[in-house]
Formats: structure tokens, C-alpha cells, sequence
């Protein structure tokens, strides 16, 4: 257990092998709900040292049956301590959605981190962009080359099978049961709120994709590998914007969070606080939030729902490190997130295009932050049964701030004027809301500490998209950025948005 | 600060029932979010009742012993002791004001 004000190096120190996924639990493993009347009491086994629920190490099998509160991580030689707390050795991952921009980059990270990597993926994300008539505009290579380059340039061994996690499931279970994995990182999800809205196919394909997938690895994970944590990623989308203007606890209200009623009051402590999806995408996340939560409940599986800000940035230590290597970056309306979507427009001198006021407020993090908190979490895994939602942000802020922060960087820095315009939103969202934030679990917890700025981020994201070879490809589908996908149904063509204000800079006269 | 103490079947009669003070104790377990959500509660109300009451937490499920002979069927289950006796017992997450009623009650009796 560990608590607030604990130095980064020390979140998982005195976890025990109760944490532990290369622990077996046995003994008295009661398996049962939350609230379920107690089998001890009735077998009046409760004085017997049988009732007990002891641990076995599968790594040092030869140890035998021992009490899992006995060991902790700062004790186990199977724990060494590194940059990011102490760390199981060579432990190992499997990355659903290994392909992808967060997985490919997480899979090279935790790699140099020692980890053994497996992963799978279909290449959905490459067929979907494709469909759209996109394309990421920094180029990557094939998953043959970049397994090659992953083993010539950094020296890692990524282990890697093509297959759908939803249609091929039973490839997905052989593999599993083969690896043996001590956790699972799933990113095998569409993550476009757009791409769910174009159309009733796609809204479909969206939510079998994500919910029933996901589903699936619940499954298998209670059969194969309970004591392994499921890292899942969620979207601070899950949680809207409420116009209460309530804070947005990380997944349950804490304690102290009182319901009035009349002269009554209740502590809300442990309840999920409620979900406001902005989308069909955005309601196949929260319908996962439930799923993983039940099988949590039901199966004493273990999982970390990661609610994670909007992503952005380009450039880890890995991925940089050859062409080969490089994760994938979309500006289109459908993959594009908003920062590097404004990143690319400034450098071809397409106008930085706010939805609606531009007012509208999230939280965000940065390509490298967000891989060392899925680090941190994997290193400190959660006990058996529970299920905990953490709030993965660095900041907020809103989306004119945004905007008006690239146009700075790109006019002072790297001599392009940059246009600003707001232009009709055509989504159903609020344009002006309360928002505030809870995302103190990662710091607290987990010893998270953000590395890299938001105005240092974009000026890494310059570097490369203002090279030619990325600049011809942000230029070549420059036409699919404005949006055209309206959350109403409505067909309107992408010339008929309104510009509704114009802010102009000019490259400063010292820069 | 002084966080709320984590017993197990081994110390609880030490630290609860032979207690020269009032304890306050959650059965909790690891899969309950609402222990969960009141561990940073206890710990606070802990270190301002420090040495004239405790606050302690015990996991059922690593703990069956002392779980059993309480009967002890829902978590959390907060209960109050007092010179070994029971002085209130309760079920459901609690804020940390209710948490405060609960050992005041043992607190103003004694």
C-alpha cells in the first residue's frame, strides 16, 4: 500500500505478493461478490489453517505455500528496482493492438524497459484510415520491418502474431495460454468518435469491435490468467462534461463525496460516478468500463481502466531512434486528435479550425507521459478482484488556448503565419462548460511525474512535420482535415462551414 | 500523520480488544470500491484521533478468522470497540464526518 507524498522510486515498494501476477493464489480462494455472505462462518472452518488464502511463486516454485503478505516488492529478488519503481524481471507484456500509434510506441518503450513484449494486432487501424482515403502523415513501415528494426537498432525481441481479437478468438486464447502474460495492455479498440458517427455500419462496427472484443479478453483472462492485470484503456470522453459542473472523480466518488437528500445524506464512497458519453465510440468505452468492472466482481480479475486525456506528441526515445521505427500520426477529421491536427494545419498553412467556440475544455497528455503511466501501472498492479479507474492527464486546457499555443510556437519559432478560424461544430457537445478534473491517483499513487511540456511537445511535433517528406503528406490530403461528419445526420459539403472569426499571426519581427 | 492501522488475524486481539482506547474497525477487502474509497478517510481521521482512539482496517479475505467469529457478510462492516465490547456496528461506505460520529459514540461513553 502506498500513499501520497512517496518519492517516484517507491509507489510499488511495499506491495506484496498479493499484487504479484507471478503468483498463484490458493488455499481459501473464495471467489464470490461483493456483499455475498461469507462461506467461513457457515463451514465453521474459521480457526483451521486451512481457511487461509496462501500464495505459490511461479517463478520459484521450490519456495512451496507461504502467506502472500509476507514478501514485498523492495524484498523479492524477482523485483529490481528502475526508473519507474521497482520492476518485475523480464516481465511479460502482451499489447493488444500492438500496430497502433500508442502500441507501437509502448511496445519499444516497455521493451528498453526490459520487458518481453508480445502483442497482436489486424492492422484495422491501417484499413480504417485507408477507407477514409487518409493516410499517417509521418510514413511507417510494415510490421516485418519494424519487428527487424526493433531487433537491429534497439535489440528487442517483440513477439508478434497478425489476428482479430474479436473474429479469431480462438488464435488469441492459444497465444495467451502460451505466453503466459503477467499483463495485458489493451489498445485493440477504434478510438474515433467521428468514424462511429459517419453511418449505421460504422456505428455498428465501432461497438462489436470495441465491446464485444473486450468481452472476449474477459473471458479468456478468467480461464487462462486471472492473477494478470488488464491495463484497458478508456477516454476522459466517458465522463462528458456534466453542466453541474461536479468534479470528474477518477471513475468512483470518493468518500467524502455526500449525497443531501432532504435531511438525510450519504457517502457516495466506492460508487461509480456516472458516465455522459459524446458518442457511439465514446458509449462503447463506457460499456467496457461496466464490463471490466463486473468481471472484476464476478472473477476477481484484476484491471487499471485508464481514462486517458487527449493524446498527443510524435516522438519517444524509441521511435525516434530510426524511420523504421516511427509510430503513426493522423491529422484527418476521423484519427486525427486535436493538437496534432493543428500542428500539421500550421505547417502547410491550412487554417487552425476551432469547432463552435473553441471554448470547449479537455485534458490532455503527451505521447511520453502517457507511456510512462501505463509503465508505472503494469509495475504496480492492482490487488486481486480489484478494478480502478485512474484519470491518465497531465493538464486542460481549452481548445482555443490550444490553437492560439501552436500559432505562437509556429510564427515565433519557425517563421510560418498562422491563421486561426472558427468554424461550425459538428458535433453535439457543449461549447461552453464547467470542467474540473481529479487526476492527482497517477501522481499520488503511482509516482507519475510529467517530463516533457506542452509548448516543448509542439515544438519537437515542428521538427519533424515541417521536414518535406512529411510535409508533401500532410499536403497531399490536406483536403480530408475540415470536418464533414455531423453528428445530426446532416450531409453538408466541407464549403459551406462558416468562418466565423479569423486570428492572424505574424512571424515576430526578433524571432 | 499517522495512517490508520492494517491488522490481521494475528494482532487483532492485541490491538482491538485489549486497546486502552476506543477502535474503530473497517472489514474491507481488496475487490470492494467502496473500502477502497475510504482508506484516505480513515487515514486522516486516524492521525486526528491520534492517542485517543484507533482506526484500523482489517481484509476479510486474508483475514477469515476474526471475520468469521464477527459474521461479518457485507464490506465494508465498520465497527466500534470499546473495552473489548461492540459499541456500534455498521454497513455501507461512510464519509469521513459519519466515520467521526461513529467513534465519538465510544469516545463520549467512556
Amino acid at each position: 500500500m502506498t500513499s501520497a507524498g512517496q518519492s517516484a522510486d517507491k509507489h510499488n515498494a511495499s506491495c506484496t505478493c498479493w499484487n504479484c501476477p507471478a503468483v498463484d493464489l490458493t488455499g481459501k480462494v473464495d471467489f464470490r461478490a461483493c456483499g455475498q455472505t461469507r462461506e467461513v462462518f457457515q463451514s465453521g472452518e474459521e480457526d483451521s489453517g486451512e481457511a487461509y488464502i496462501l500464495a505459490e511463486c511461479k517463478r520459484r516454485p521450490e519456495i512451496g505455500l507461504f502467506d502472500p503478505m509476507s514478501v514485498t516488492f523492495e524484498d523479492c529478488p524477482e523485483w529490481q528496482m528502475g526508473p519507474y519503481g521497482h520492476m518485475l524481471k523480464d516481465m511479460r507484456v502482451m499489447i493488444l493492438g500492438l500496430d497502433g500509434y500508442l502500441g507501437w510506441t509502448l511496445a519499444l518503450w516497455l521493451g528498453r524497459q526490459g520487458c518481453r513484449v508480445s502483442g497482436v494486432d489486424n492492422f484495422a487501424r491501417r484499413d480504417w484510415v485507408r477507407e477514409r482515403g487518409a493516410h499517417t502523415i509521418v510514413p511507417i513501415s510494415r510490421m516485418t520491418d519494424r519487428l527487424r528494426a526493433a531487433r537491429d537498432v534497439l535489440g528487442l525481441n517483440i513477439e508478434f502474431r497478425q489476428m482479430d481479437i474479436l473474429n479469431q478468438r480462438t488464435l488469441l486464447r492459444e497465444f495467451i495460454e502460451e505466453v503466459k502474460p503477467e499483463a495485458i495492455v489493451h489498445y485493440a479498440e477504434c478510438p474515433s468518435a467521428p468514424f462511429s458517427m459517419i453511418d449505421l455500419e460504422h456505428a455498428t462496427m465501432v461497438q462489436q469491435n470495441n465491446v464485444l472484443g473486450t468481452l472476449g479478453v474477459l473471458f479468456m483472462m478468467r480461464d487462462l490468467v486471472p492473477e494478470t492485470c488488464l491495463v484497458k484503456l478508456g477516454t476522459m470522453g466517458e465522463y462528458g462534461t456534466p453542466l453541474t459542473g461536479r468534479p470528474l472523480f477518477e471513475g468512483v466518488f470518493p468518500a467524502d463525496a455526500v449525497l443531501t437528500w432532504g435531511d438525510r445524506e450519504w457517502s457516495l464512497g466506492g460508487e461509480m460516478t456516472p458516465r455522459d458519453p459524446v458518442s457511439f465510440y465514446h458509449v462503447s468505452k463506457v460499456q467496457d468500463t461496466f464490463n471490466v468492472y463486473e468481471a472484476c466482481k464476478y472473477w476477481w480479475l484484476r484491471s487499471y481502466d485508464v481514462m486517458q486525456g487527449v493524446i498527443y506528441g510524435v516522438e519517444t526515445p524509441e521511435v525516434s531512434a530510426a524511420p523504421q521505427l516511427r509510430t503513426r500520426l493522423d491529422m484527418d477529421e476521423w484519427f486525427g486528435t486535436v493538437i496534432n491536427r493543428f500542428v500539421a494545419q500550421a505547417v502547410v498553412g491550412f487554417p487552425l479550425t476551432m469547432y463552435g467556440s473553441g471554448e470547449q475544455v479537455r485534458g490532455f497528455i503527451s505521447l511520453p507521459d502517457a507511456m510512462q503511466c501505463m509503465t508505472r501501472l503494469i509495475m504496480h498492479p492492482p490487488e486481486p478482484g480489484q478494478y480502478d479507474v485512474v484519470n491518465q492527464m497531465s493538464g486542460y486546457y481549452s481548445i482555443r488556448q490550444l490553437a492560439e499555443t501552436v500559432a505562437r510556437i509556429s510564427s515565433r519559432e519557425f517563421k510560418i503565419p498562422v491563421t486561426i478560424q472558427r468554424v461550425e461544430n459538428p458535433r453535439v457537445e457543449a461549447d461552453v462548460h464547467p470542467f474540473e478534473p481529479v487526476y492527482d491517483k497517477l501522481a499520488d499513487r503511482f509516482g507519475f511525474e510529467s517530463q516533457v511540456s506542452l509548448e516543448d511537445t509542439i515544438y519537437s511535433m515542428l521538427e519533424l512535420l515541417t521536414q518535406d517528406h512529411v510535409k508533401a503528406r500532410i499536403e497531399e490530403k490536406k483536403h480530408l482535415i475540415l470536418p464533414r461528419t455531423w453528428w445530426s445526420g446532416v450531409k453538408k459539403q466541407v464549403e459551406t462551414l462558416e468562418v466565423l472569426e479569423e486570428i492572424r499571426y505574424e512571424p515576430s519581427i526578433t524571432a | 500523520m499517522s495512517p490508520a492501522l492494517r491488522l490481521n488475524d494475528r494482532t487483532f486481539e492485541r490491538e482491538v480488544l485489549s486497546s486502552e482506547v476506543p477502535v474503530l474497525v473497517e472489514f474491507g477487502a481488496s475487490w470492494c470500491l467502496a473500502c477502497k474509497a475510504m482508506e484516505s478517510v480513515l487515514d486522516e481521521v486516524a492521525g486526528e484521533l491520534s492517542g485517543t482512539a484507533k482506526i484500523a482496517r482489517i481484509n476479510v479475505d486474508q483475514n477469515p478468522g476474526w471475520a468469521g467469529k464477527f459474521r461479518i457478510s457485507g464490506v465494508p462492516t465498520l465497527m466500534v470497540f470499546s473495552s473489548a465490547d461492540i459499541v456500534v456496528r455498521k454497513v455501507g461506505a461512510m464519509s469521513k464526518k459519519q466515520i467521526r460520529e461513529l467513534i465519538e459514540l465510544a469516545l463520549d461513553s467512556g
